[in-house]
This record gives C-alpha cells, sequence and structure tokens, in this order.
C-alpha cells in the first residue's frame, strides 16, 4: 500500500513525523524523500522530482511508492517558502 | 452582437504519466467522451454537451503539468488583430497550422510572462456527440461519470502575474472579476471573457508555468454531490469539498487526476457583466475568498502544483 494511503488509513504507527500530503500521485512532488534502508515498488513519479538519476540513488516520491519491508526514509520536502502563510512575495528554493 | 473577440476557453492540454490511467479517469470519471488519437500519440477529449471538436487535450510525458491553454475568438479577422496586439504589447507570436490538433484551423501563440503558453483560434470543426439543435432534448445519450458539461476555466501559478492582468484586460480585452491584495502586492486574479464569473485565473508564484487545477462545469449542487460519491468509491485523490468559494461563489471540490494534476468540478457562480466593478479581497479575508465554509486555505492550496 502506498505510504501516505496507508498514513492515512492509521496503519503506520509512530512515525518520527507526519508524510507531506499533497496529490498523492506522483504529479507534486511535495513527498520527496530519500529511501535510506528496505526494499519498494515505484508508480510513476514526475521526472520534474525525481529524475533517473535521483530514483537510482534511492530518492522517490513517498505517494508512489509501495513498501516490500519496513523502510527508513528522510524527507526531502521542496522548500516552497510557503510555510508562514500567503505572501504575494514567496522566496522560491 | 454584443460578445466579440475571445469568447471563451476552447482547449487545455496537459501532460499525464500514465495515459490508460488518466483517459479512466477523465473519460468514466469525469464524464469526458474520447473523440480522437492523433498521431503523436495526443488524446482529444470533450464533453457531450460541447458542440466543438475537444476540449481538452492530455499528452503522454515524463512530468505532469501544464502545456497551453487556448481560447476561442469570433471571427478569423479577430486572429490577426489580436496577432498585431499582441506584438505591439511586446510578446513573439509564433503559428501553429491548421490540423496540428484534428478538427482545429490555424491558431496563434505566445508565453505570458508567468511562463504560461496561451493560443487563440477560430475554426473548429464539430464533433459527436454533442448537442441536437433541433427540437434538441436536455442530452442526447445519458450523462455519465461526474457529467461534466464543459471544460470551463483553469487557475494557473507563476510569477508576475501584475503583467498578465495588464496583458489579459489591455491585449484580449478581458476584465477582472475578482482580486486578492495582500499586504505586499497582488496575489491572485479572476479574469473573464464573457458573463461566466472566471474563464482564467493566476496566483502569484515563484515558479514559472506552474498548473493549479482545470476546472468542469456541472449543472448544479446535486451534481457536486454526485461527483463527491464518485470520488469515494472509487477512491480518487481529494484536496478538498465539497465546499464553495467565495470568490465566484462557485460550489467546488478539488481533487487530483492519476498524475496528480489537480481537477476541480465547479457549479454556479454569479454573472459577471462587463460594466461590474471588480470584487477585491485582502489578507484578512482570504480564506474565506478562496474556501467559504472552512473559511480558511487548506496547506495544499498554495503549495501543491504540477
Ligand atoms: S504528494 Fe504529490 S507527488 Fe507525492
Ligand atoms: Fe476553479
Amino acid at each position: 500500500m502506498a505510504l501516505e494511503r496507508a498514513q492515512g488509513f492509521g496503519q503506520l504507527k509512530g512515525l518520527p513525523r507526519k508524510l507531506p500530503v499533497g496529490c498523492r500521485r506522483g504529479g507534486c512532488g511535495v513527498c520527496r524523500a530519500r529511501v535510506l534502508a528496505g526494499d519498494y515498488r515505484v508508480t510513476p513519479m514526475s521526472r520534474a522530482h525525481v529524475t533517473e538519476a535521483d530514483e537510482a540513488e534511492g530518492v522517490v516520491l513517498a505517494c508512489a511508492i509501495y513498501a516490500q519491508s519496513d523502510l527508513t526514509l528522510r524527507l526531502e520536502t521542496p522548500s516552497l517558502g510557503r510555510t508562514k502563510g500567503p505572501s504575494a512575495n514567496q522566496v522560491f528554493g | 452582437m454584443a460578445h466579440t473577440g475571445v469568447l471563451r476557453p476552447g482547449f487545455i492540454q496537459l501532460r499525464v504519466l500514465d495515459m490508460p490511467a488518466a483517459l479512466e479517469h477523465y473519460t468514466k470519471r469525469i464524464g469526458l467522451h474520447q473523440v480522437t488519437e492523433g498521431p503523436d500519440g495526443r488524446v482529444y477529449l470533450k464533453a457531450a454537451d460541447e458542440f466543438d471538436h475537444h476540449s481538452f487535450v492530455l499528452r503522454r510525458a515524463d512530468t505532469a503539468g501544464f502545456d497551453v491553454m487556448a481560447f476561442k475568438v469570433r471571427e478569423e479577422s479577430d486572429l490577426d488583430m489580436f496577432e498585431k496586439r499582441v506584438v505591439e504589447w511586446g510578446y513573439p507570436v509564433d503559428h501553429v497550422a491548421a490540423g496540428e490538433q484534428p478538427g482545429l484551423g490555424r491558431r496563434i501563440g505566445w508565453m505570458l510572462e508567468s511562463g504560461h503558453r496561451i493560443e487563440l483560434y477560430h475554426h473548429a470543426d464539430q464533433s459527436d456527440p454533442k448537442p441536437r439543435v433541433h427540437n434538441p432534448d436536455v442530452w442526447e445519450i445519458e450523462p455519465h461519470g461526474m457529467r461534466a458539461r464543459r471544460f470551463d476555466h483553469a487557475l494557473l501559478y507563476g510569477p508576475n502575474i501584475r503583467r498578465n492582468l495588464d496583458f489579459f484586460t489591455k491585449v484580449l480585452d478581458f476584465s477582472c472579476a475578482e482580486r486578492v491584495d495582500m499586504p505586499d502586492g497582488l496575489l491572485a486574479i479572476w479574469l473573464t471573457a464573457s458573463m461566466k464569473a472566471h474563464d482564467i485565473a493566476f496566483v502569484n508564484h515563484p515558479e514559472p508555468g506552474k498548473f493549479h487545477h482545470a476546472a468542469f462545469e456541472l449543472e448544479n449542487w446535486n451534481d457536486i454531490g454526485h461527483a463527491a460519491d464518485i470520488l469515494t468509491r472509487y477512491d480518487v485523490s481529494v484536496d478538498i469539498g465539497p465546499t464553495r468559494h467565495g470568490i465566484t461563489r462557485g460550489q467546488t471540490i478539488y481533487f487530483f487526476d492519476p498524475s496528480g494534476n489537480r481537477n476541480e468540478v465547479f457549479a454556479g457562480g454569479y454573472s459577471y457583466y462587463p460594466d461590474n466593478p471588480t470584487r477585491t479581497w485582502d489578507a484578512e479575508q482570504v480564506g474565506k475568498g478562496i474556501f467559504y465554509y472552512e473559511r480558511q486555505l487548506n496547506d495544499a492550496f498554495l503549495s501543491v502544483v504540477t
């Protein structure tokens, strides 16, 4: 089951932090993460957020992977400077 | 002839990661019909209540997001008139030959400073299914899925939307129906070429060329509820809703296609006349403007785009 769905169903207990959730379909990139350990299967992920080189290194969109074992993930959430609420002059990068 | 120049959104072309999954979503869930598939693999879709050849184009790609949105103009000669005005404004205009998309005549196109490609065209063949025009029934074939009646509008994210506001109002003769102003500047604009509250909208965003949503019009609030039933039944990824926008007053659900492109189903909204003043929103009330019942933005509204 994709991680974001498992989380939504309360099947991922004791996560150190919540997984970020955006489109849940591999398009928007907000759930970008690096798999440090474990096996998983991937469904299509936008190359705008995970290049082939990234994918070879274990970078994934968490919403697009299905865990096949216990996984250790490090979030690599893109920083869009939007955490402080709406502003007309967002800092990007 | 009161309505001249730009008539309405004609089509939008989006990139999808998985074409069979996208087609299942847009035809079975949203309720569009597949008109044809082009030699390059692009698929052309329409609502049964639309006359013209197609209004929604899907292109298989490695990234999701926005390729182009095109508007239909009233007369063939409008294309030459607008080309002159766009070039005078300072944007280089290119030409797309008739037939590049099946069923469409020649198009002109250019890039906005927000990083979005916009096109105009005049000629479109008609295609089936379409409404009957003599003694018409309310529909020719039973509406299915969410019963989408038309591709209605899009919301795009990018920089320099102040320039988009000037361009659309001064060059394409749109009106600004509503806007949101933050203490540090313009956040969002809703633009109309018609009596709809919006035909296209923009939110200020640092990254150019981003896509927030494409909206399909439904008949009423009851059909929004039916759409919500479908979203749950088929486990479609929902962003927010059913709810209502304060801005445009439309009743709405935001959800995602299988490639993460946001869709909206939209019903109602007020009628806009070109002499109406622009409605304005400020930082304190913007939450109510976007999501009227929640009275606050969700995290995804400003940050989740393709
Ligand atoms: S939530 Fe959008 S790519 Fe994972
Ligand atoms: Fe919308």
